[in-house]
């Protein structure tokens, strides 16, 4: 197979993620571990949002689930810190089954609302000190991935976050590509034509969900064992705002751009340093115009230019793959 | 006599949320969308009506005051955000949500006062007993403006040409656009309405709990639960919903108490969806 110019691309990218613990000091380090954590949790709330078309507001809430599943496993019943990973995808993959099962049956605005109420249910019983969860107190000295002698220094772990970020990324590339893919884009584009040709608008809705839950899940986990501490925040409704917003910038219906989405978020604060409390205010505005201006978002934008670039190249053809992957 | 009282307490408690609920209602007719930014008006406008009282001016010409400037800046919200976003529901959504943190950002920056305190109404804080049933003589009064506020829309809405059109527009965009109503003029109505609602409901609202930056959320998520009861876009749907939960939230409080009593309306909420999705008086419709 001829290597495209998105595959240099995608194997450039990963040589530079890789050797960037090597150069970077411990507060860039964290910064970029952070954005690798949000790329999973943006990219698999891409995979219910931009190729199902279900607008999910709660879906930071799995996040949040799924890092206390892990603590609480790791913390409580001393299991190794592994084991906790593998239960906070199982124990978010449940709760998403269940809160997929109810609200998947209601469309658009009807489901958006009710994922936000399955949020701020949640919301308030966490919040509450003399829940398992300890409230605001939270739980703190988080054991790392063990052996912890390794994992304790942050560059280690960054190399196994990337890992699950990449699997994660291939796992959701191949279902993209399949034949289940298909159907959640048929989904999306009408529903009624997709069970009219034989797709089960149910099934698969409920399993991309799943699928999205469990991957936020586990990056919740991820992100609780590099910390060392969590408490209810987790759990708070901009937060979930705020994953929407990044795979909405980044660009919806496509896998690079909850990616780019994430990231963007992740390192803009750090730029933006002296507006630090104009955060969410900025969040908000580029969004309104990304959604006004650029309704494919950051990647879609990159599309387009790349389409305008190659029509004046005279070298049609590609784009449209380009733009379908 | 504890349950009448406490039923009434959640009927004047109702008669608040119905001015919130109707402002989203109006605006899910029009666009099929639920404006999330609705609580940050809301919050604005109490906000404003307290910054203006506080400046000595009279509560009831600060109630008008803010009203009047949440109009406006709904009808610039809708014509610079909403309404060249009209095509995509999830583009509207999402906008909405978008909107919500900006002015909530903004308001916890700028506006965020420990200090802040309820509204001074001027109106002296007693009790009326009726029938061995005591009213607070402020929530009877802000009743009563919310009873006049509703009645007056349900007039407006059955008598006049432009409240006509607006229920056309809402029923069937197309065929209303058809018969030479403009949809965009009509949208312009409908956010002003949903604004001056909101910020009368805000307003009010600002004189019986502690005005804050953050007094927008919680209604915005029971207006939410009321609308989805009433059925949405059911204007007397909304009506029935708020009174429906003033009541079981001023029970709840009273004879349950704790601190999973907030839960209650979602919990509400989710029972409904699986019962009846489309709400106590909506149509069915494939949304």
């Amino acid at each position: 197979m001829k290597p495209t110019f998105k595959t240099i691309l995608s194997v450039l990218a990963i040589i530079l993620v890789c050797i960037f613990p090597l150069l970077a000091d411990s507060y860039i380090l964290y910064i970029g571990w952070l954005a690798i954590i949000l790329s999973i949790l943006a990219v698999s709330l891409g995979l219910i949002m931009g190729y199902t078309g279900q607008p999910s507001f709660c879906h930071a809430t799995f996040y949040a689930i799924g890092a206390y599943a892990s603590v609480l496993f790791v913390t409580e019943l001393n299991v190794p810190v592994w084991f906790g990973l593998i239960m906070s995808l199982i124990v978010s993959g449940c709760f998403g089954l269940m809160i997929g099962y109810v609200a998947l049956r209601l469309r658009g605005a009807y489901f958006a609302l009710i994922t936000l109420a399955f949020a701020l249910i949640c919301s308030i019983v966490a919040s509450n000190p003399s829940a398992i969860t300890q409230g605001t107190i939270g739980i703190r000295n988080i054991p790392s991935l063990e052996p912890a002698a390794v994992f304790d220094d942050m560059r280690f772990y960054f190399y196994i976050v990337f890992m699950v970020f990449l699997l994660t990324m291939f796992l959701l590339k191949r279902i993209i590509n399949s034949r289940v893919g298909r159907a959640y884009v048929a989904i999306r584009e009408n529903e009624e034509f997709a069970s009219s040709i034989g797709v089960n608008p149910m099934k698969y809705k409920l399993q991309a969900f799943v699928i999205g839950s469990m991957l936020a899940g586990i990056a919740g986990a991820l992100y609780a064992h590099g910390t060392h501490f969590i408490n209810s925040s987790l759990f708070d409704q901009t937060f979930s705002f705020e994953v929407v917003m990044m795979a909405a910038i980044g660009g919806l219906g496509t896998l690079a751009g909850p990616v780019v989405g994430a990231v963007m978020l992740a390192a803009l604060p750090e730029y933006l340093r002296s507006v630090g409390t104009y955060r969410l205010i900025i969040y908000g505005i580029i969004l309104i115009l990304v959604l006004r201006f650029m309704p494919g978002g950051i990647i879609g934008a990159y599309y387009v230019i790349i389409a305008k670039l190659k029509e004046k190249l005279g070298k049609e053809g590609e784009i449209t793959n380009a733009e379908h992957s | 006599m504890i349950f009448v009282q406490q039923v009434v307490n959640g009927l004047l408690l109702g008669g608040q949320y119905t001015l919130f609920a109707l402002g989203l209602t109006v605006v899910y007719g029009m666009f099929g969308v639920i404006n999330l930014a609705h609580g940050s008006i809301f919050m604005m406008s109490a906000l404003v009506c307290y910054l203006l009282t506080v400046m000595g001016i009279n509560y009831f010409l600060a109630v008008i005051l803010s009203m009047a400037s949440m109009l406006v800046l709904m009808v610039i919200l809708e014509r610079v955000i909403f309404f060249p976003m009209r095509d995509s529901a999830l583009g509207l959504l999402v906008t909405s949500m978008a909107l919500m943190t900006i002015i909530d950002s903004f308001a916890v920056v700028h506006l965020t006062n420990p200090t802040m305190d309820f509204i001074d109404t001027g109106i002296p804080n007693d009790r009326i007993s009726l029938f061995g049933i005591d009213f607070n003589l402020v929530r009877l009064i802000i009743f009563g403006v919310a009873a006049v506020v509703v009645i007056a829309l349900a007039l407006f809405f059955r008598h006049t040409r432009v409240g006509k059109a607006i229920r056309a527009v809402v029923q069937n965009r197309e065929s209303a656009t058809a018969l030479g109503i403009s949809p965009s003029r009509m949208s312009m109505f409908v956010f002003a309405l949903s604004g001056a609602l909101a910020g009368l409901a805000g307003s009010l609202m600002g004189a019986m709990v502690v005005v804050s930056t953050s007094m927008g959320s919680a209604p915005l998520m029971k207006g939410l639960v009321i609308i989805i009861l009433g059925g949405l876009g059911s204007m007397g749907g909304s009506i029935i919903g708020s009174m429906i939960i003033g009541v079981l939230e001023t029970l709840g409080a009273y004879y349950i108490g704790g601190p999973y009593v907030g839960a209650i309306p979602f919990a509400i909420l989710i029972i409904i969806m699986l019962i009846k999705p489309q709400g106590l008086f909506g149509r069915k419709a494939g949304i």
